[in-house]
């Protein structure tokens, strides 16, 4: 019933969405072994250089060269933002699926904490959480994985929940299977695209939302950058120096943009009804 | 207007209609007079919905009339234009869909629903459109009770809401009503009802009908010439009684060998206790918990007993509702019986023990009604198949494969058919997959809930030939549960009438169906057509001819 055949997009998405993940992957991993200058080295008179020969990205208002941080940057802001999907999703698939397909008392009281969790700003429980652990990088990733299970939990709970009463699961219960395989053969592989989505467009809240703890000085520490305390820390000299705040602007999109062509293909790949 | 009498209220000439550049509809023509109710008839993918839509101007996006001109009340028109065109829709030109369930809106009152098309194209007042709506909620058989205009669609049955449907496209009194399978969804007793109220105010009205179907048989009863489509063309078109009585193209003869007759059956071995047998059995649900005191269950099935031997089908009838399909999972044990006794080959379920119990729940499966939602769309149909398999024990995973390719030949598909998915599939395929499964591990009882209600005629033929035939192969115990009388006649040794969870009658098949006792019975056997052979090769529509105490008595 569509309009007009569709140009094998998800085989597109998904090589620009990996060239781009493997562009970032790649830059991350070089920039812990070489970076142009130290990303640490201070030089004050050669501080906010617009972008240059020298410095192709330009210096930060202590005179740091901006490429150099930003290679630094990759590797520490994208594992901390993996590190902190893969947390909210695996305790919220986890709990999602308990309270799903178990229902009842275990529903009830997974539900209440999640609501409980839902009602609190994501980002004022991970400050407060913070402030207790510590602004530390693993303290980070527990603190805003906690913050995103619950969205987590809520759409594997109400996936799972229309998938318990399916018939197909009827006709495996029926054949003499345990409720065990049923989840794992049945129920989890069904979960995958709504998961899918949530899960990359999660990866964007959790670069944006280190950088926010950066802003308010709970994220990772200074000098160590990431590119989220960068982009924080780029607002004192937004007039005169804008490259400071575009250049991991830039950073982040194309992250995002890269995981979620990357997520959108996967979804429709491992979908066999998008196969013809 | 005299002079727009005689001539045809629709013409349609050389309508052709592309989707994808691929051509769903081949220069179709017909004529349509006032008053004359007609009817197309052809397989899903026939493109007589698509046909109809374009006349509509309701094609979906990517689907483009090429050609054809249709004269409508004396206008020309060109149907590639009439998207764009308002006046003709709703107004003059009606349409009722097939699901009721989807086609009025869940957020909104009936009452509002039922006021938009008035509003639209009249301008009678609130207070006037009122009085009509209320008129004609009544004559489509509901109540004349202004509450109902403030109940949203789901507090009523999907019989009802296709009367609501019917009355909202009738009160506009279109000249031309096209009704797109607007009953298949429904039960048969309501089948008929719905049917009848729709042709009847059609009547009243003076308008012309097009009606849509798989079912040739149930178009027989109410049109006067029918059309026959396949792969969007028209391939026979005539009167009624001469289509029946001496159909000329293949396909025409094809459809008719499809109709329910009666199938003489071998009879099932009566020898030793039946392979299955429900004592007496009470099945309620737990009813919604109150602020205060303790919940009421429902009863849904009350004092039901039945006994199925081996190699015989037993058909379980009855409206939905009537707690049929509750039997069933109980049976298969989705379902906790209240009170009653399971007995499998004369063991009860209460004197076996563990063993025996998973052993029994191994033998016990089931046939699911829609194979569009009973088959994993993420697995392919070797997994399908494969998938009971994996609890029997003795089999290793190359006797498995062996097996799967077994019954897939058995059901009739190609092994080509093994790496694909459900999807890429049709509803008769999917269907045989579902069966395949079923059958896979060669159980002793099958529990077949509306095998074919998802399926066109001509499919179900040879879905309910294919369950004949595996069950002379295996000689399993089976369980039919249906609401047509049609399936019935096909593949039951004996039938169980049910109504609101008990047994209303019971018996062998031509007993019941020839000399129906219950009142139901005789209300479900009146909404099946008779189709009997006659002398030219083709059949006659009669209608039921049977004793009926009740009017012997009055």
């Amino acid at each position: 019933m569509t309009t007009k055949p569709r140009f094998a997009l998800p085989a597109l998405n998904a090589l620009l969405g990996s060239a781009m993940i493997g562009t970032l992957v790649l830059a991350a991993l070089a920039g812990l072994l070489w970076t142009p200058f130290d990303p640490l080295a201070i030089d004050i008179l050669g501080k906010l250089q617009a972008p240059g020969a020298q410095h192709w990205l330009g210096t930060d208002e202590f005179g740091r060269d901006v490429m150099s941080r930003l290679m630094n940057a990759a590797f520490t802001t994208l594992s901390i933002a993996v590190l902190t999907v893969l947390a909210a999703t695996l305790t919220g698939v986890c709990l999602g699926i308990l309270s799903g397909y178990l229902g009842g008392v275990v529903d009830r009281a997974v539900m209440m904490i999640t609501n409980t969790l839902l009602a609190f700003p994501g980002i004022l429980l991970a400050l407060g959480l913070l402030s207790v652990l510590g602004n530390s990088r693993y303290g980070i990733v527990l603190a805003l994985g906690l913050a995103y299970c619950p969205s987590v939990v809520r759409i594997v709970r109400s996936t799972v929940r229309s998938l318990r009463e399916s018939d197909y699961v009827e006709a495996s219960r029926v054949m003499g299977h345990s409720e065990g395989f049923i989840l794992l053969r049945h129920i989890l592989p069904n979960c995958l695209a709504p998961l899918i989505v949530l899960a990359t467009s999660m990866l964007g809240w959790v670069i944006i939302s280190e950088s926010a703890l950066s802003f308010l000085g709970l994220g990772v520490p200074p000098p160590e950058p990431t590119w989220g305390n960068m982009l924080a820390a780029s607002r004192d000299n937004l007039s005169d120096a804008a490259w400071l705040a575009i250049f991991p602007g830039l950073c982040i999109s194309f992250a995002l943009l890269g995981v979620n062509l990357l997520g959108d293909a996967l979804r429709d790949l491992l979908d066999p009804r998008m196969q013809r | 207007m005299s002079s727009t009498e005689d001539l045809p209220l629709l013409a349609v000439e050389g309508m052709t209609i592309a989707a994808n550049g691929k051509v769903v509809v081949d220069d179709i023509g017909f004529e349509l007079f006032r008053g004359e109710t007609i009817a197309i008839v052809g397989e899903s993918g026939s493109g007589k919905t698509l046909a109809t839509r374009a006349l509509m101007g309701l094609l979906p996006t990517g689907v483009e009339c090429d050609e054809g001109r249709m004269r409508f009340d004396g206008e020309e028109y060109r149907i590639d234009e009439l998207r764009a065109l308002k006046t003709l829709r709703g107004h003059r030109l009606g349409m009722i869909f097939q699901e009721p369930m989807t086609s009025l809106n869940p957020a909104l009152k009936i009452g509002r629903q039922l006021h938009e098309g008035l509003k639209l194209h009249t301008r009678i007042s609130r207070a006037e459109r009122e009085q009509r709506i209320l008129a004609m909620l009544e004559r489509v058989g509901l109540a004349r009770d202004a509450n109902l205009l403030d109940c949203y669609p789901h507090e009523f049955s999907g019989g009802m809401r296709q009367r609501i449907m019917i009355a909202s496209v009738m009160l506009m009194s279109p000249s031309l009503v096209i009704a797109d399978e607007p009953t298949t969804a429904l039960d048969a007793v309501v089948q008929r009802e719905v049917m009848e109220t729709l042709l009847a105010l059609t009547r009243e009205q003076g308008n012309a009908a097009i009606l849509i179907s798989h079912d040739l048989a149930m178009v027989a009863h109410y049109a006067s010439r029918i059309l026959v489509m396949r792969e969007g063309r028209l391939v026979e078109q005539g009167t009624t009684e001469r289509l029946l009585a001496a159909p000329q193209h293949p396909y025409t003869r094809k459809l008719l060998d499809a109709l329910p007759r009666r199938v003489a059956l071998p009879a099932p071995e009566h020898s030793g206790p039946p392979v299955l047998a429900l004592n007496q059995a009470v099945i309620e649900y737990p009813g919604r918990k109150r602020w205060f005191g303790a919940a009421i269950a429902k009863r849904a099935v009350d004092d039901f007993s039945v006994a199925v031997a081996k190699g015989e089908t037993v058909a379980l009838v009855g409206a939905s509702g009537s707690g049929k399909t509750t039997v069933g999972k109980a049976i298969v044990g989705l379902v906790p019986l209240r009170s009653g006794e399971l007995c499998f080959s004369g063991t009860p379920w209460s004197a076996m023990d563990q063993r025996q119990r998973r052993a029994w729940r191994l033998d016990c499966q089931m046939i699911q009604q829609d194979p569009f939602s009973s088959l994993d769309p993420r697995m392919r149909v070797r997994q399908i198949i494969d998938e009971p398999l994996r609890l029997v024990e003795t089999m290793n995973r190359a006797q498995r494969q062996a097996r799967v390719w077994e019954v897939v030949e058995e059901v009739g598909l190609d092994p080509a058919f093994l790496e694909r998915f459900p999807h890429q599939l049709s509803g008769g395929q999917r269907q045989r997959v579902a069966i395949a499964r079923a059958i896979a591990r060669k159980p002793r009882f099958i529990v077949a809930d509306e095998p074919t209600s998802a399926l066109d005629m001509t499919v179900q033929k040879q879905i309910l030939t294919l369950l004949g035939e595996l069950q002379r192969h295996y000689g399993f115990a089976c369980l039919l549960i249906t609401h047509d009388l049609g399936v019935v006649e096909q593949i039951a040794h004996r039938v169980v009438v049910m109504e609101q969870g008990r047994i209303v009658e019971s018996g062998e098949r031509d007993e019941v169906l020839d000399a129906p006792r219950h009142a139901y019975t005789r209300r479900l056997l009146s909404s099946l057509p008779l189709l009997s052979a006659c002398e030219s090769g083709g059949f006659q529509l009669k209608p039921r001819a049977f004793i009926d105490p009740i009017e012997q008595e009055g």
